[in-house]
Parts: C-alpha cells; sequence; structure tokens
C-alpha cells in the first residue's frame, strides 16, 4: 500500500516535473551565454494556447507542439531584440513578455474557442512499452510517461554534453562569462545571445505545451501559475548544470504531486497551505544558493562594443 | 628587399573636434620589434585600434605584406595574421588555458582535450614557454594570464603580434621572462609593435623606438642611436630634435633620487600589529604583519600584484576586517568600529588600485564624482547637494592638475585612464587628509602624469601626511619612500629604510627569497 502510494507519487512527480525541465533548461541554456529572461511564465502560457489551438486545429498534438515551440521561439527572438540587440534592461523586457504573454494567451483562447462549451483536445498519448509499462514499481515510474518526457530527459544530458563537451558550449560560456574575451577572438556575441534566447523561448513554449497537452488537456487562463518562476529558480538552484536542472525540476515535480496528495490527508488545514508548498521550496532554493560561483559573470549585461 | 609586415601611410583619425591621429606613417619589417612611446592622449591606442579592426581610420592606407586591407573588424585583423595581447586581458576565468586557446578557434563540435592540450603545448614549446594546458586562468597570476593571452595570439598564425603595455603590471623578473618570450618571436620572424610607457622595456627589447605626440610621429629610430633623456623630451613635448644625443644610451635619469629622510619624532598615524589578512576568497594573503607610519614620511609596500597588498589597503581603508592582529589609524581600532566612513572622518584617503571598481563612477560627471569621498562631510552640505562649491572644486582641480577635459560636467568615463587618476587624487588630496592610502597611485600613467603624481605625493608627505605608498615600481619606490616593507608569498619583508637597503635585496624579498 505503501509502495503503491510512493510509486504514484513519484510517477505524477515526473509528470510535474516536465513543463519545469523544459523551460528550466531553456533558460540554462539563455543565462549561460548571459540573457536573462524572467518572462517564461508569458512564454509557457502562450506556448500552451498555442498547442491546444494547434492540436484542436490539425487533430494531432505535434501539430500543437510545432506551433507552441515556434511562438515560443519567436517570443525568445523578441526578448533578445529588445534584452540584446537594443540593450534594454533585460528584467523590464522580460516583465513586459509576461504580460504580454498572459494577453495574449487569454485574448487568443477567447477568440479562437468563445461559445465553445467543451473542446476535446488530443492530447498526448502514454507511451506502452507492453511488459515493461507492466512491470510493477518500475512500470509506472519510468515507462509509463508522454514520450515528450523521455525527450525532456535526453534533451538535459544532450545540453550538459554540448555545454561542457563541444565547441559549441565553449563558445556560450565564453560569451556569458565574458563578452569582451569572446569578441576578441572574433565570435559575434549577439548573434550567439540571440539564438540562445530563441532556444530558451521554444523550450519554454514546449513547457507551456506539455502543460496543456500532456500533463492536462486543455486551457486555462494563467494556467502556467508561477512555473515559469519556478523554472528560473530551478536554473539557479541547478548551478546553470543541465543536469542538475533535472534533479531540481525531478525535485520541484515531486513536491507538486505530494501536496496534491498530502491535502486529504489533512483536512482541517486550508489547502492553500499545500499549494504554496513549491514556491516556498523555490524560495529556499534561492536563498541557498544566492551567492555561486557559477553564475555566468556576464548575465543580464548587455554587451556594447568599446 | 624584404616585403613589410605591415606599413601604415598616413593614417588620420579624428574624433569629432579632436584629431586623435595625424598623418602617421610606419613600417614594421619581419623580425622587427618596434616600441610605440607617447604619453596618454598621444594616439598611441587609436592606432593600435586602427591596426586590430576596432576603429577605421578617416584616411590613409594600410598596407599587410604588401597588400592593401580594410580591417572593419577585430575578425578581419585576426584572420590576416595579427594578434593582439590587450592591457585588460580579455579571458574567462573558469576556462582552462586549453579552452581558452580553442576558443574562437574550434569549430562547434566535439572538443578532444588531448589534441587542445598537445596544441597549448606545441604553441608554448615554439617560444620556450611553460604551461599547464589544464590550469584555470582564473588561477594564475597576472603574468600567467599574460602569457595566456600570448598564447592564444599564437594560436593562430600571427605576422604581427601587437602588446599594449605588456609590462604595466609585471614585476621585474616576470618583465625578463617576456622579454625571452619577445625575443623568441623575433628570432622566429613575427613582428612586434610593443606600445609602452617605460623607457627601460624600449632598451631592454626593442629594436626601433617611434614617438608619437598629440596625434603625430614625431620621431622614429633604432634604439641603438636613441638616449632616455631624448626619447623623454620627444615624448612630452613632441620636440625631435633633443630625441637622438650622441652618447652612451639610457644614461640619463628620469626621476631625481632624493635622499631618504627618516622621521623619528613626528607622531604614529598608522600602527599595524601582526596583522592577518583573508583574501576573497578565503585563502590567506598575509599574516604576521607589523610596522608603523609616522606623520611626514612615506612607507612604501614593495612587491608583485596578489600577495596581500590590495586587501592590506581595502583593510586600512576600512573595507574589510583582519581575521588576526590589529590595525589602528589616527586613533580608530579595527577591533572597535572600523568603517569606511569613520576613517574617512578622521583624515584617511584612499586611492584605490582598481580605479574604475573602487575609484569612480564612469557614467557619472567629474563634479559629481569629485563629490564621492565627501559624502558625509558637510562639505558639500548635508542634506541638498552644493554641486556649485563641487563645480568649483573640480574647476579648480582642472587647473591645478592639468586635466584633459571638456569641463566639470563630462561624464568622467570619458577621459583617459590618466586622468581619471588625477582627478582622483585631486579628490582624495581636497580635505588635507593626514593618511593617505595609494595603491599603484601611477600605474599605466605617462611619464609626464607619473611625475606629477610623485610631486604631489611629495609635497602631501611634506604637509605632514603620513603615506602608504603600494607599487611594484622600483624606481618609484626608490624616488619616493622613506622606509619599504614587501609582501611577498604570504609573508613580510622589512620594514626598512631606504637608506639602509639596495634594489638588489628588495627585488630578491618581491621575489620570496630572505
Amino acid at each position: 500500500m505503501d509502495l503503491m502510494l510512493l510509486t504514484g507519487l513519484l510517477a505524477s512527480g515526473v509528470r510535474f516535473a516536465m513543463p519545469l525541465l523544459f523551460a528550466a533548461l531553456g533558460e540554462t541554456m539563455g543565462q549561460k551565454s548571459g540573457v536573462l529572461n524572467v518572462g517564461l511564465e508569458g512564454i509557457m502560457l502562450v506556448g500552451a494556447f498555442l498547442a491546444v489551438a494547434f492540436s484542436v486545429a490539425t487533430g494531432s498534438p505535434w501539430g500543437g507542439l510545432l506551433a507552441a515551440t515556434l511562438g515560443g521561439a519567436a517570443m525568445g527572438l523578441l526578448h533578445g531584440f529588445f534584452a540584446v540587440r537594443l540593450k534594454v534592461d533585460q528584467i523590464v523586457s522580460g516583465l513586459a513578455l509576461i504580460l504580454l504573454g498572459l494577453g495574449l494567451s487569454g485574448f487568443g483562447y477567447r477568440l479562437v474557442f468563445a461559445g465553445h462549451q467543451s473542446i476535446r483536445v488530443p492530447g498526448f498519448e502514454r507511451l506502452d512499452l507492453g511488459p515493461l509499462s507492466d512491470l510493477p514499481v518500475l512500470g509506472p515510474l519510468l515507462f509509463s510517461h508522454h514520450l515528450l518526457a523521455y525527450v525532456g530527459i535526453f534533451m538535459a544530458v544532450g545540453l550538459w554534453w554540448i555545454l561542457t563537451r563541444t565547441g559549441l558550449g565553449l563558445t556560450i560560456r565564453a560569451v556569458g562569462e565574458n563578452p569582451k574575451a569572446a569578441d576578441s577572438v572574433g565570435i559575434d556575441v549577439d548573434k550567439v545571445r540571440m539564438r540562445c534566447s530563441a532556444f530558451g523561448g521554444a523550450m519554454a513554449g514546449i513547457g507551456g505545451a506539455y502543460l496543456s497537452t500532456a500533463q492536462l488537456a486543455g486551457f486555462v487562463e494563467d494556467m502556467v501559475a508561477g512555473r515559469g518562476f519556478i523554472a528560473i529558480a530551478c536554473v539557479v538552484f541547478a548551478r546553470w548544470n543541465p543536469l542538475g536542472v533535472l534533479a531540481v525540476a525531478l525535485i520541484f515535480g515531486i513536491a507538486d504531486a505530494g501536496q496534491i496528495r498530502l491535502q486529504p490527508f489533512f483536512p482541517q488545514i486550508p489547502y492553500q497551505f499545500f499549494i504554496i508548498l513549491p514556491y516556498v521550496l523555490a524560495l529556499v532554493a534561492l536563498a541557498g544558493s544566492a551567492k555561486s560561483a557559477s553564475l555566468p559573470a556576464a548575465l543580464a549585461q548587455p554587451y556594447r562594443k568599446a | 628587399m624584404t616585403v613589410p609586415v605591415l606599413e601604415l601611410t598616413r593614417l588620420s583619425k579624428r574624433y569629432g573636434e579632436v584629431t586623435a591621429v595625424a598623418g602617421l606613417s610606419l613600417k614594421l619589417e619581419p623580425g622587427e620589434v618596434v616600441a610605440l612611446l607617447g604619453e596618454n592622449g598621444a594616439g598611441k591606442s587609436t592606432v593600435v585600434n586602427m591596426i586590430t579592426g576596432m576603429t577605421r581610420p578617416d584616411t590613409g592606407q594600410i598596407h599587410l605584406q604588401g597588400k592593401e586591407v580594410h580591417l572593419d573588424t577585430p575578425r578581419d585583423a585576426l584572420d590576416r595574421g595579427i594578434g593582439v595581447v590587450h592591457q585588460h586581458y580579455a579571458l574567462v576565468g573558469n576556462f582552462t588555458v586549453a579552452e581558452t586557446l580553442a576558443l574562437g578557434r574550434a569549430g562547434p563540435g566535439v572538443l578532444d582535450r588531448k589534441v587542445l592540450h598537445a596544441d597549448v603545448r606545441r604553441v608554448a614549446e615554439r617560444i620556450g614557454m611553460q604551461m599547464d594546458p589544464a590550469a584555470l586562468v582564473g588561477s594564475l597570476d597576472v603574468a600567467g594570464q599574460q602569457r595566456v593571452e600570448i598564447l592564444k595570439a599564437l594560436s593562430r598564425k600571427v605576422s604581427l603580434l601587437v602588446l599594449d603595455e605588456p609590462t604595466a603590471v609585471l614585476s621585474p623578473e616576470d618583465a625578463a621572462r617576456l622579454f625571452d618570450v619577445v625575443r623568441a618571436l623575433r628570432a622566429d620572424g613575427v613582428a612586434i609593435l610593443m606600445v609602452t610607457h617605460r623607457l627601460a622595456d624600449v632598451f631592454a627589447v626593442c629594436d626601433r623606438a617611434a614617438v608619437m605626440h598629440s596625434g603625430h610621429l614625431v620621431c622614429d629610430l633604432p634604439v641603438a642611436d636613441a638616449t632616455k633623456q631624448g626619447l623623454i623630451s620627444a615624448m612630452i613635448s613632441g620636440d625631435t630634435d633633443t630625441a637622438q644625443i650622441p652618447g652612451s644610451p639610457g644614461q640619463a635619469n628620469v626621476l631625481p633620487d632624493r635622499p631618504p629622510t627618516p622621521v623619528s619624532d613626528t607622531p604614529i598615524r598608522v600602527s599595524v600589529r601582526n596583522l592577518k589578512l583573508l583574501r576573497a576568497n578565503g585563502s590567506q594573503a598575509v599574516q604576521g604583519l607589523g610596522f608603523d607610519i609616522r606623520a611626514g614620511e612615506i612607507m612604501a609596500l614593495a612587491g608583485i600584484d596578489g600577495n596581500g597588498q590590495s586587501e592590506l589597503v581595502q583593510c586600512l581603508a576600512g573595507l574589510n576586517l583582519p581575521v588576526d592582529g590589529t590595525a589602528e589609524i589616527c586613533g580608530c581600532r579595527s577591533d572597535g568600529h572600523w568603517t569606511p566612513r569613520l576613517l574617512r572622518n578622521a583624515g584617511v584617503a584612499h586611492v584605490p588600485d582598481d580605479r574604475r571598481r573602487y575609484g569612480i563612477i564612469s557614467d557619472l560627471s567629474l563634479s559629481a564624482n569629485m563629490m564621492l569621498s565627501h559624502f558625509f562631510s558637510p562639505r558639500y552640505g548635508r542634506t541638498v547637494l552644493d554641486r556649485a562649491r563641487a563645480r568649483d572644486d573640480t574647476r579648480r582641480a582642472i587647473d591645478e592638475y592639468d586635466i584633459r577635459t571638456t569641463g566639470p560636467d563630462q561624464p568622467i568615463g570619458r577621459l583617459s585612464g590618466g586622468n581619471q587618476q588625477k582627478l582622483v587624487l585631486a579628490r582624495e588630496l581636497l580635505a588635507g587628509p593626514r593618511v593617505i592610502l595609494a595603491a599603484h597611485p601611477s600605474r599605466g600613467l605617462d611619464i609626464r602624469t607619473i611625475g606629477a603624481v610623485q610631486d604631489i605625493l611629495r609635497r602631501q608627505r611634506d604637509a605632514g601626511a603620513a603615506i602608504l605608498l603600494v607599487s611594484a615600481d622600483l624606481d618609484e619606490i626608490r624616488a619616493l619612500a622613506d622606509r619599504v616593507v614587501v609582501l611577498a608569498a604570504g609573508t613580510a619583508f622589512g620594514p626598512v629604510a631606504m637608506a639602509d637597503t639596495d634594489m638588489a635585496q628588495i627585488g630578491a624579498w618581491m621575489a620570496g627569497h630572505a
């Protein structure tokens, strides 16, 4: 019985972790290149909306995913245009993205689905690996998730490998640590940052799509509910390491799944106290890792040529 | 007849009303080391920027290996075999040496550490240099980082290497090692343009000396025919007639030696006992340090950067606390209240070594920067700032210290380093300090400004100030100090009166030999 409970908790923890994982992985790459995007929340909302709208329109969750990815990348580029090209304060530009995403997704949803009572969103099917998925404990834990979840885990490893083992990673890290050094060897700092910002946006878009088409099935206004900010906390807590991001996202996901499961056990405690649990965890995480040597030295600093 | 590696023909560059470089022509042959001399603002940096693709000349041509080139970006210069080692290094602290060399050269794909490490060793061996490819750049000292910069430049095919003020931050020993590298490169056929203030560099390693004065090339002659005195007068006055004086080179003395006059009857202003200081990263910077500074004396704190000098100055300025021992300045003790505000009120002036971080706020005007040290004194008013008075003070400083600026409202970041430094000095000395902490006050400045700065310190000393002078420049220490204490290898040597020691002893201490 306890084992069943634990298995269920961990399995749904993995599901809850995925939107955070995608958004945080993208943000890691952006921050590694020196671009801070606090507007993940807005991008995830747009991603969630686009995924629903285009899943319904095309009849396939993959169409929705593609739209969310492209929409997210466009918003990442927009952030890049302001923060990197125009050297606008990155926080200001990020805050603008949040408001833009909130407005676009809410307005778009009413525009497209006005009057529809209930829409059926074609969601992602869980992967059925036959006998593997039927294994006790390991089955639900490891072999019964959406395909996208495996993509997320694979990407965490892949991005870690790119950052630490390839020339591309070297370039991105140099741009985020000392853009002048990168510039002095002929690297186009702004171009690298624009691309990382676009990649970060695309990943946040995928995170939003996962939320609305894999974890849930449908769009609700403001459904991201702070996950964009928790994703940023994940990046900091994981010290800008994609493998760490995977671990931290899982911790947050499990905390989120846990608070839902705890609610019925303590009916005398108002449920709001359980809902804030992951956010409290995020605050503690940030307080504990405020000063870190892994912080990209040129984070949020626009690069101006001398 | 060899083709010159670099030939500049009548290069000119104007910034608004100011002509930075006027019709400069210069030639560098393969394997030739040319010194480009000049005061701050003479146009040296602009020449370097034009050669390295940072700025475009208004008129004139640049020929590389006989072919005319247009260098629009740093990349253009790199691709054509021009390497630069800037004065302020462009390095990533948490990269290894191998990664630093790979940056911008390796493709986006997988990095093979073995190949990269072999690459570092190959480049280093070419010029007889020792370098651990796996060392983190941030863990190297200033001289080590400079060697990485040189390797970085050499890891590409380089026919011309530009060294911008390479010896400004080096100890005499490290400078000698740098010159060995320069000689190895010369033997390899690389042309070297060495921008410098230090005449010692010219006579140590250069073949030709080119002197700039207010944008013009005023002399260009073989070093064998040049004299120290002649080059100085060419730099200061643009006077070409005296640049070439018959006689043995290097005889003239830049700075008059002053017989040290130890004082023993004036009050002790600074007292340090058994001091132990930590670096920002928690490692021990220095321990067991003890000395007194009396009113009317200059105590030199010699040593190579990174041996605790910054930590000591910051401690005495109230910016950090010792972990052991005590410091006492004008009645304030480090085991009691010890803050910058308190110490400033007690009459401590602080000329920080990292000017851009601790000395000035680049975006603010000269007069706003003037107010910074006097924020808590009633000088500029308690609640509403007396900006008129600040402007007056700034105007007076501009006249008195000969600061080149458009006026007190110009952002200080637009000024050259030397002029910024003069304003910092003017500000710190404004209120008649009783103690002056001067960290590398003349580093990176031109000869005339150095002379002016040293005069200022001498006058303050004679007026009764107690001065701690942090310097790695033996000439400066000899010219100014009454006593000297050397920090090296985590410990302190001295203090000793200048009369009782010699430069060889101080040099040995700086290298860590007792």
